[in-house]
């Protein structure tokens, strides 16, 4: 089986959506249907949503991270959100913090961080994420 | 009570019979299928049946009716045929239907050629030991729940005033709760005040920066409030390092950064970018201010 990769764009800003259980190759082929759908659009802001995924291990950890570094690389400002309660606990206990990365609370929260972050607060974001 | 090594056979099994029932315990023994063959005094006081009417029940017969229709019996009983012995906890039925909490010790009887010829079982009743475990463990919740309230003081903006010491234990009560509340009702910043804590050593500090780390990952900024003279001064002697925790000394310093931070818009952004938030603070403020 092979699972649709989940995006979907909102004006400049691209929302993924991860489900399920990630493996190897599928986490390949979301990311290359990423990357190509921020590069061939004019886009700022990407959410990455993880509410819809069964478990947040250190891989999938890792992965979020990478993702979120690639979109950075294209130009657009990426925020993680949907991060539950018991999978934030258990991040922090297997010690990933994701402390580069923005998140927030819940896709609504996170337009809303995308939008300070990409609409004259360009710089100074980017001078944080510098810093950080 | 002692045996004579020369007494009769009879005599000996006599005794052995009278040892049995002066336990308080159940001894019982079940054939290789789990029907009752001998039922001690013990056994009886356990479950309310005398000796004439438990011999030849299926042991299931003193099994709740959930664990008869699951199939619980024949699992122990197997289970103690294959391992040799069974332990276990759990809920027992007496004759007047009633249950009893019991822990339960089966063991496999099985001849010089290794033949099954039946089991013993051994039970106690912890009915009231429970109780009591019980108890206690709903007292130290609620202890727990008490110690730990998350007070939301402002639209998106909580309070977790902390008082007396934090161990591991609490510490996770408190995320979770903590967690839970910034979920439900949508903050973006909390405010943790340590006025109450008596202390604050690596340990604390640790507990502390996990629960920071945890709300950050739900999008939360984390403010640290209630810092006195003489905790700043110990903590920076430990080497404690709270990152880009900010910290004000008292929950109404806290409470204004926080207003200040809502009201410029920037409380997630500046959580999310790990160092130099202060700046994005001051700078988001400043942005404010601008443009009235």
């Amino acid at each position: 089986m092979t699972p649709v990769v989940p995006i979907m764009r909102i004006g400049a800003t691209v929302l993924i959506s991860l489900q399920g259980d990630l493996d190897d190759a599928t986490v390949v082929r979301i990311e290359s249907a990423i990357m190509q759908e921020v590069s061939r659009t004019r886009t700022t802001g990407t959410l990455i949503d993880v509410s819809g995924l069964g478990m947040v291990d250190s891989f999938i950890a890792r992965v979020i991270a990478r993702m979120a570094a690639m979109t950075r690389l294209l130009g657009a400002e990426t925020v993680i959100v949907g991060i539950q309660p018991a999978v934030a606990i258990t991040l922090v206990e297997m010690g990933v913090t994701m402390a580069d990365l923005n998140t927030a609370l819940n896709a609504e929260q996170g337009m809303e961080m995308l939008r300070r972050l990409t609409e004259g607060g360009h710089v100074e974001a980017t001078a944080a994420h510098a810093a950080g | 009570m002692s045996i004579d090594p020369d007494a009769p056979a009879i005599r000996r099994v006599q005794t052995a019979e009278i040892m049995l029932d002066s336990l308080f315990d159940e001894v019982i023994q079940l054939d290789e299928n789990g029907f009752v063959v001998t039922w001690n005094r013990g056994a009886e006081r356990l479950k309310g049946y005398t000796a004439d009417e438990a011999v030849g029940l299926h042991v299931s017969a003193f099994y709740t009716e959930e664990d008869v229709r699951g199939g619980l019996a024949e699992r122990e009983l197997r289970i103690a045929r294959e391992a040799g012995k069974f332990e276990t906890e759990g809920w027992r039925r007496r004759k007047d239907g009633s249950r009893l909490w019991a822990s339960v010790v089966i063991t496999a009887m099985r001849d010089a050629d290794g033949t099954l010829l039946g089991y013993v079982k051994v039970a106690r009743d912890q009915t009231e030991r429970r109780a009591a475990d019980e108890l206690i463990r709903r007292q130290r919740d609620e202890i727990l729940e008490l110690s730990t309230p998350v007070i939301q003081v402002w639209d998106r903006v909580l309070a977790l005033p902390i008082i007396g010491t934090l161990d591991s234990n609490r510490a996770s009560r408190l995320t979770e709760s903590l967690l839970g509340q910034i979920a439900e009702l949508s903050a973006e910043i909390v405010i943790l005040d340590i006025s109450g804590v008596p202390t604050i050593d690596t340990q604390v500090a640790q507990h502390l920066l996990k629960t920071v780390q945890a709300a950050r990952l739900m999008g939360a900024t984390s403010i640290l409030s209630g810092v006195r003279p003489e905790t700043a001064q110990a903590m920076v002697h430990l080497g404690i390092q709270l990152g880009t925790l900010r910290s004000r000394s008292t929950l109404r310093d806290a409470l204004q950064l926080a207003l200040q931070m809502i009201a410029a818009g920037n409380a997630n952004a500046n959580g999310g970018n790990g160092n130099g938030t202060g700046n994005g603070a001051v700078s988001g403020l400043i942005k404010d201010l601008a443009t009235p």
